[in-house]
């Protein structure tokens, strides 16, 4: 994983746990240099007080650095990026 | 080591790591965490860097929700104990009297909240959405199947009557949804209907068992006449209203008597003095955190007592409905000019306009087909009395020529129709549209028509100070009409917007004025083929007379009274109908004359110039108008005049000399003059047309076809006549500030572009204010 860059996690659907607990899903679009997030068509996941999980989509979102708790990936979805970055290195020896 | 070794050995070895990573489940999938890697390999990046999906733009970003920002993330929202704990499945109140109450409450408030949203512009989650009844009721309706969900609360006035007040300002919820789709009005630029994905509004009972749940609910309370009561059966017969109007599409209804009920109801319901308080918490942001929310958090409205905005609805929405009793191709033409020009119409009649007229079976009014109401537009104007319309009936296959053309022409006036009704900076923007198919729909029309010549049929005319005929080109000349017309209504009304800056005022209305010149000679042209024609029937009764008995007189007296009959009528119609737009066009040509004039003497005394203000290496005075015309540089005729046509046309009426000297005091006196008789050309004109509309087009001077807008147009000649006055004045007000200093009035004085109630936008005064003084010290 120590291989892959930013580029191969762009495009890719991000699991973006909050420090508040939401769990927000959705396409990541970007990232700058400070780790703050964009994504798109977002889908957003949370619990009421009463422990009632609730979701809606929220459509485009910024996701501050500071407000996230772990950021996560599918395992197929890692294994595919890192299968593609394999190929795209072999290609370049 | 082969390839494909390399590739296994290298695949091996990355995903080996992945076995060092924690690895959990989530939504029943085996999820890696990233945080880490991301957070390393941004320390990479440059602080400036941004890594994005390469078709994103990050423009895009700028209209991103961001958590949590209270100002743009809807979990913040903090509700209310009341708020959070309301149940839509128990009667609120203690007693029928309470809960009576409590349900007018509602109900009147939900009612208020139609206008807040569609007259106040408001959003819909922040009005009626904004209702826990309403949201409640579109998420139960949505699981059932044709029958209309109600309340389970054993309490009648929440089970029948609540539910079916709220299903019915739903169902007209969803006509207006419906005519968001038919893209006639648009989202957000019109109105918001953003329905925090309430699938339900797609679903809606049809408008019969929502008119006889309504009847059941007012038979309910039929017998009790507390206040209470009664404001709640007015608040049943006006949703019942509202659920009729659509109607209006549906059946093209043209009965008002729902639109008038709604007036009397409204009225009545404005003038309660009743003390209407909702269950607390029955009214909040709620359904913005609970439901699928693209928007940031919106304050929901209250709203004031605004019932008398049904009023404005409905009478706007009658104003439209009266497009049915236009009789000719005229009138439905100057319905649509003034209807919605000075005061922009009710969203909704706004809506229905285009859809009313031209029907979903692509007829006209019910009436009339495409081909037949373009006919109509042509014989009202250009085509009655020539040879091409007689001939059309004998010879079929010569006209075939011109079906591609008319095809487009069509759809090019339907379009005209439909920016009718566009709100005020949209309908300036579609006629940026179809100048250029007005263009190619002439072009291609008069390519056609002189194929007619070689098929000898020509109609040709002598008018103005011309020797030699002309060919009159009935269909062409119509097109070239409208299309310069568009173009002058393109031009001034960035005016009424507040598109221009000051020193873009003279070439805005000298082009003006060369669009009327040219628009002029094509109406004179016409008004002269059409007394020709008319001078010709009645010279065959002349010389009848002097004919002896006989087979050529019988013959002449038939063709006479053919004539006399079938075209007589609409020639002497169209001849005033061409006074009316004579007239108008002079009104404009005049007027933009005098702001030229205007213009020019404030130039000569150095307190505006025709040049942008502020230039750098990147722009120039040349490429900054290029760029303000671009919309006609393709027009074919009349052509776009060069930069350098503009320029010396300013230049031969800018007054040379110093200001003051004897010489120029003389030269702008002269021009002052000039401008006079420019707004007194304008003056009158206006008034003959005024003259015309009050007497219903029978005073034997012109047919201007406003029987319908009447009071429209009367205020729009009106504004143009109080422009013409007010301006005269305002250039003698200029006139006299600039006196009292000349040579000191540049550095004194400055221009700005004003307007004033009562005047035409299309017109502002160019009016000679004091300089701010710059500050150049702070303290």
């Amino acid at each position: 994983m120590e291989n892959l860059t930013l580029r191969d996690y762009i495009g890719n659907t991000l699991y973006v746990t909050l420090k508040d607990g939401r769990i927000l899903n959705g396409e990541f679009m970007a990232i700058d240099a400070q780790c703050n997030l964009l994504l798109d068509r977002v889908r957003e996941q949370s619990k009421s007080a009463t422990a009632e999980v609730s979701s809606r989509l929220l459509g485009l979102v910024s996701v501050p650095s500071d407000t996230v708790e772990k950021v996560e990936v599918p395992q197929y979805k890692m294994q595919e990026m890192i299968r593609s970055r394999a190929a795209f290195m072999q290609n370049i020896v | 080591m082969g390839a494909s070794e390399e590739k296994s050995v290298l695949d091996a070895h990355l995903l080996n790591g992945l076995d060092k990573l924690s690895v959990r489940h989530g939504d029943g999938i085996e999820m890696v965490n990233v945080t880490e890697n991301l957070r390393e390999l941004c320390k990479r990046l440059n602080a400036q860097s941004i890594i994005k999906v390469h078709s994103s733009d990050l423009f895009q970003g700028t209209h991103a929700l961001e958590v949590n920002n209270p100002k743009l993330d809807s979990h913040l929202i903090v509700l209310s104990e009341e708020e959070l704990s309301l149940s839509c499945d128990c009667a609120h109140g203690a007693n029928d009297v309470e809960r009576l109450q409590y349900v007018t409450s509602i109900a009147d408030r939900l009612l208020r909240s139609v206008i807040t949203w569609l007259n106040e512009y408001q959003s819909l989650p922040a009005t009626l959405l904004s209702c826990r009844y309403v949201e409640e009721f579109l998420i139960r309706n949505s699981q059932r199947d044709k029958a209309l969900f109600k309340f389970n609360t054993d309490c009648i006035y929440y089970d029948q009557i609540l539910t079916n007040i709220i299903a019915a300002i739903c169902y007209f919820a969803a006509f207006v949804k419906s005519l968001l789709l038919r893209a006639v009005i648009f989202e957000e630029e019109d109105l918001n209907f953003n329905s925090m994905g309430l699938q339900s509004f797609d679903i809606m009972p049809p408008q019969k068992l929502i008119l006889s749940e309504l009847q059941k609910s007012l038979d309910l309370i039929s017998d009790d006449s507390s206040p209470m009561a009664v404001h709640l059966g007015h608040i049943l017969k006006a949703v019942r209203c509202l659920v009729h109007i659509e109607d209006v599409l549906t059946v093209y209804s043209t009965s008002t008597a729902y639109l008038d009920e709604l007036i009397e109801l409204a009225r009545s319901l404005q003038s309660h003095t009743l003390k209407l308080e909702p269950p607390a918490g029955s009214f909040s942001m709620g359904i913005q955190k609970r439901r699928s929310n693209q928007f940031p958090p919106k304050n929901i409205v209250e709203p004031d007592n605004n019932y008398l905005g049904f009023i404005h609805m409905a009478n706007s929405i009658k104003t439209v409905l009266r497009v049915s009793e236009a009789d000719t191709a005229v009138e439905t033409f100057q319905f649509a000019y003034f209807f919605n020009k000075l005061k922009q119409q009710h969203v909704l009649a706004r809506a229905i306009f285009p859809l009313f007229l031209v029907r979903d079976n692509q007829n006209i009014l019910g009436r009339y087909s495409i081909e037949d109401f373009l006919f109509s537009h042509l014989m009202e104007y250009s085509l009655m009395g020539t040879q091409v319309s007689e001939k059309m009936q004998s010879s079929p296959e010569v006209f075939q020529v011109l079906t591609p053309a008319l095809k487009e022409c069509a759809n090019a006036l339907f379009d005209w129709y439909q920016n009718a009704s566009q709100n005020t900076a949209r309908y300036r923007q579609g006629y940026n549209r179809q100048l250029i198919v007005w263009d190619s729909v002439q072009a291609q029309l008069e390519t056609a028509e002189l194929n007619f010549i070689s098929a000898e049929i020509h109609d040709e005319v002598i008018s103005g100070s011309d020797t030699v005929a002309t060919p009159l080109m009935p269909y062409a000349s119509w097109v070239f009409t409208l299309k310069v017309m568009v173009m002058i209504e393109f031009t001034l009304k960035g005016f009424d917007l507040d598109v221009y800056k000051p020193y873009e005022g003279y070439d805005m209305f000298w082009y003006v004025s060369y669009l009327a010149f040219h628009l002029d000679s094509c109406l004179i042209k016409i008004h002269c083929f059409i007394m020709n024609r008319i001078d010709r029937i009645h010279a065959m009764n002349k010389k009848m007379k002097k004919m002896k008995a006989g087979p050529k007189k019988s013959k002449l007296k038939e063709d006479y009274q053919e004539l006399m009959s079938t075209e007589m009528g609409q020639l002497q119609t169209n001849k005033q109908y061409l006074n009316y737009l004579i007239a108008h066009t002079k009104i404009h040509r005049s007027l933009s004359m005098f702001q030229t004039l205007q213009f020019a003497l404030l130039k000569s005394h150095g307190v505006i110039d025709n040049k942008p203000p502020m230039l750098n290496q990147f722009a120039n005075a040349e490429l900054i108008h290029s760029l303000r015309f671009k919309p006609f540089s393709s027009i074919g005729v009349p052509e776009l005049p060069s930069y350098a046509e503009f320029e010396s046309t300013i230049n031969r009426f800018v007054v040379d000399g110093e200001p003051g000297s004897a010489n120029f005091v003389a030269e702008v006196e002269t021009n002052m003059i000039l401008m006079e008789k420019e707004s007194a050309t304008a003056e009158e004109a206006a008034k003959g047309i005024i003259r015309a509309i009050e007497a219903n087009d029978k005073n034997g001077e012109m047919f201007t076809g406003t029987k319908l807008v009447k009071q429209e147009s009367l205020e729009y000649f009106g504004e143009l006549l109080n422009s013409a006055h007010a301006m005269n004045i305002n250039a003698k007000d200029n006139l006299k500030k600039l006196k009292v200093d000349p040579s000191a009035a540049a550095k004194r004085f400055a221009v700005t572009l004003k307007h004033q109630s009562g005047m035409s936008s299309f017109y502002p005064l160019f009016t000679v204010v004091e300089k701010k003084s710059r500050r150049t010290s702070c303290n």
